[in-house]
């Protein structure tokens, strides 16, 4: 594992594509031009970043409902996220999923879950196949410190310690679940030692450096990809924004003065600083950079927009065989 | 006033060595427990007051609320930031207070950043780190009862301590920082993810205690040519991967390197040494300043560190002068 200029490049390239999408989405989504609930992933990008350019573009994913990093970090298409977060028919679930349910097989993204904790056990399945088929790929579950407290990640933990599944679990830990300070729902810090209750290792890494998240990741993955078993990776993170959209319900379950001061520990502006610094990347490049990333995040904007919805008649398409036609 | 400080870094034990090597995590719940009897044993020795410096998980305060132990307890006034610079600031409030003895729970860098506030401490590091050269493996309340006998005047500090050395640093930007084990060139681009992995990636090490039986870098300098905490020498060694002298060194818990090494150096007290970059430079086991092309760090090893209480020898001296005899 060697921390090349390739390496810092596309770590910064993997977290400006989920940046500059995610603030379209959320102005999108205040203006009323983008429907639903948007659970914006901004503040997290060096764990998703991090930890999918330590990946096999093979290894499996399973996501969160603050899913749209976790797919744009592994190569997923604006024009078919966009779409889908409008409920277009060009996007990844037919417009029929929506933000929360974002899925691209292509890229083993296996989906994101709008339910706290579901994806977990998903991902224990995809390590049992991949065990089964000795087929030299791994399993990771992204998940928040949330999830942690529900059932489903025990099961999911005990089952892949218990089989020695090649899996690792990505705990996002940004210190709240929805509204609720983790402190408060927790009698401890660090989920790790959740991973120690369950018979394999974990370890705590700055989940605002990518860099940091990159090699922490890769040592776990070249072990679990040997067969030792499941482990599980804590990123101390932080979302900007609220948990639901940009500004939110606006419930004082943090202060603004805490989001300040996360907001100096900025992942993207951490890791572009010392992009120039080093001599990586020239202030020209990363504003062409960013200039042809939002050239695409406008494109998949009005390739959303002009796009039809779904017909009525698809309406249970995929949800019952033959779509609910005899 | 008979004051014992505690404080402990939640964060100890912990890092990434834990994917690559056979360390084990080192709960909060371990660590409370630990505190207690800590503060069990000190209050029982004789301390009046314990100090408690707050940590940013709380983990003193659960450690004290279910013991009743009442106005003994002193919360000490500070909002943590999750830093390093908890512990430090912490430290310069002890020495405010002066508190008679600091148990002290981590691994070397927990240990590294109390001095940073308090050089000449009296410390009683316990070790819940990763890598633990300067700490003691020792039963809390052994420890806990000789800092209250400390705190108590029951045993004089003087004769049951020893001061440590330390290496102090000169960055190339002028900027002071230090160390107590070990300071190490490697060749990495950035802090990352903070931990030395990769053996080959070490190019030179600094010790200012180099003891063969420990963890961690020092012990490849401690395996090449031991240097003992009461030595008044440190030692360098340079070190690369092609070198046909080898020693094999356990860098982290379970995990043993044949490491190359080209020169071994003995370091006087007080003289000092160069490093050049490009690299990282380590403090105590961490990545933590990068240093560029060309660029100078200035050591010198010095004895003015913390007087560190030794919790074995401390109770075999009060047991030798009967301190814990009475007559009903």
């Amino acid at each position: 594992m060697e921390i090349t200029d390739e390496v810092l490049i596309d770590l910064y390239k993997r977290m400006v594509r989920v940046r500059l999408f995610e603030e379209e989405a959320g102005r999108l989504a205040e203006s009323a031009r983008l429907p639903g609930f948007l659970h914006l992933y901004v503040g997290e990008e060096a764990v998703a970043a991090g930890v999918c350019a330590a990946l096999k573009n093979e290894d499996q994913i399973t996501s969160t409902h603050r899913g749209h990093g976790h797919l744009l970090a592994k190569g997923g298409d604006f024009n078919r996220m966009m779409a889908e977060l409008m409920g277009k028919a060009t996007g990844y679930c037919n417009g029929k999923g929506g933000s929360m349910h974002i899925c691209d097989l292509d890229l083993a993204m296996l989906g994101a879950n709008g339910i706290v904790g579901a994806g977990v056990p998903i991902s224990v399945g995809a390590a049992y196949a991949n065990k089964l088929t000795s087929n030299d790929l791994i399993s990771v579950s992204f998940f928040g410190d949330g999830a942690t407290n529900i059932g489903a990640f025990h099961e999911a933990a005990n089952m892949a310690a218990a089989l020695s599944l090649p899996m690792l679990f990505v705990c996002e830990n940004n210190e709240y679940a929805e509204y609720s300070p983790r402190d408060k729902t927790m009698a401890i810090a660090d989920v790790i030692e959740r991973a120690a209750a369950y018979g394999f290792p974990g370890a705590i890494v700055d989940g605002m450096d990518c860099v940091a998240v990159f090699e922490a990741a890769t040592l776990a993955i070249e072990k679990i990809r040997n067969g030792e078993g499941p482990m599980m990776l804590e990123c101390k993170t932080y979302r900007f924004y609220d948990h639901v959209g940009v500004k939110g319900t606006a419930s004082n379950y943090r202060t603004d003065e805490e989001v300040e001061e996360m907001r100096k520990r900025d992942p993207l502006v951490i890791h572009e600083a010392r992009l120039i610094e080093s001599g990586v990347m020239t202030d020209e490049e990363i504003k062409n950079f960013k200039d042809t990333i939002q050239e695409e995040v406008d494109k998949s904007v009005e390739f959303a927009e002009q796009s039809p919805f779904p017909e009525n008649d698809d309406i249970l398409l995929d949800v019952y065989t033959n779509g609910g036609r005899t | 006033m008979s004051t014992v400080g505690l404080i402990a870094n939640p964060l100890a034990g912990k890092d990434v060595r834990r994917f690559v090597s056979a360390a084990s995590i080192n709960s909060d719940r371990n660590k409370i427990e630990i505190l207690k009897r800590c503060v069990l044993g000190a209050v029982d020795a004789g301390a009046e007051n314990i100090l408690l410096a707050h940590d940013f998980r709380n983990l003193s305060l659960r450690a004290v609320e279910s013991l009743n132990l009442g106005n003994k307890i002193i919360e000490m006034p500070i909002e943590t930031e999750g830093n390093r610079q908890d512990t430090t600031r912490a430290a310069e409030i002890f020495k405010k207070e002066k508190v008679k003895a600091i148990i002290s729970l981590g691994g070397d860098g927990t240990q590294r950043d109390l001095i940073s506030g308090w050089m000449d401490a009296p410390l009683l590091p316990i070790s819940t780190g990763t890598n633990n050269v300067f700490p003691f493996m020792v039963d809390p309340t052994v420890a806990g009862t000789a800092a209250g006998l400390i705190a108590a005047d029951k045993l004089e500090i003087e004769k049951v301590a020893r001061q440590a050395k330390v290496i102090h640093v000169e960055l190339p930007n002028g900027t002071k920082d230090l160390a107590l084990v070990d300071v190490v060139l490697v060749s990495e681009r950035l802090t990352g993810s903070r931990a030395v992995i990769k053996p080959d990636s070490i190019k030179q090490v600094i010790a200012a205690i180099a003891n063969p039986a420990s963890i961690g870098l020092a012990s490849i300098a401690g395996r090449s040519n031991p240097v003992y905490f009461d030595d008044d020498i440190a030692i360098s060694v340079s070190c690369d991967p092609d070198s046909p002298q080898r020693v094999t060194s356990p860098i982290m818990p379970g995990s043993v390197s044949d490491v190359g090494i080209t020169e071994i150096k003995q370091i006087e007290l007080g003289a000092t040494i160069n490093l050049e970059g490009p690299g990282v430079l380590a403090f105590d086991g961490e990545r933590d300043f990068v240093i560029g092309e060309e660029e100078i760090v200035k050591i010198n090893v010095l004895r003015n560190g913390p007087r560190v209480i030794d919790p074995n020898y401390a109770i075999q001296t009060a047991a030798a002068n009967k301190v814990f005899l009475r007559e009903e």
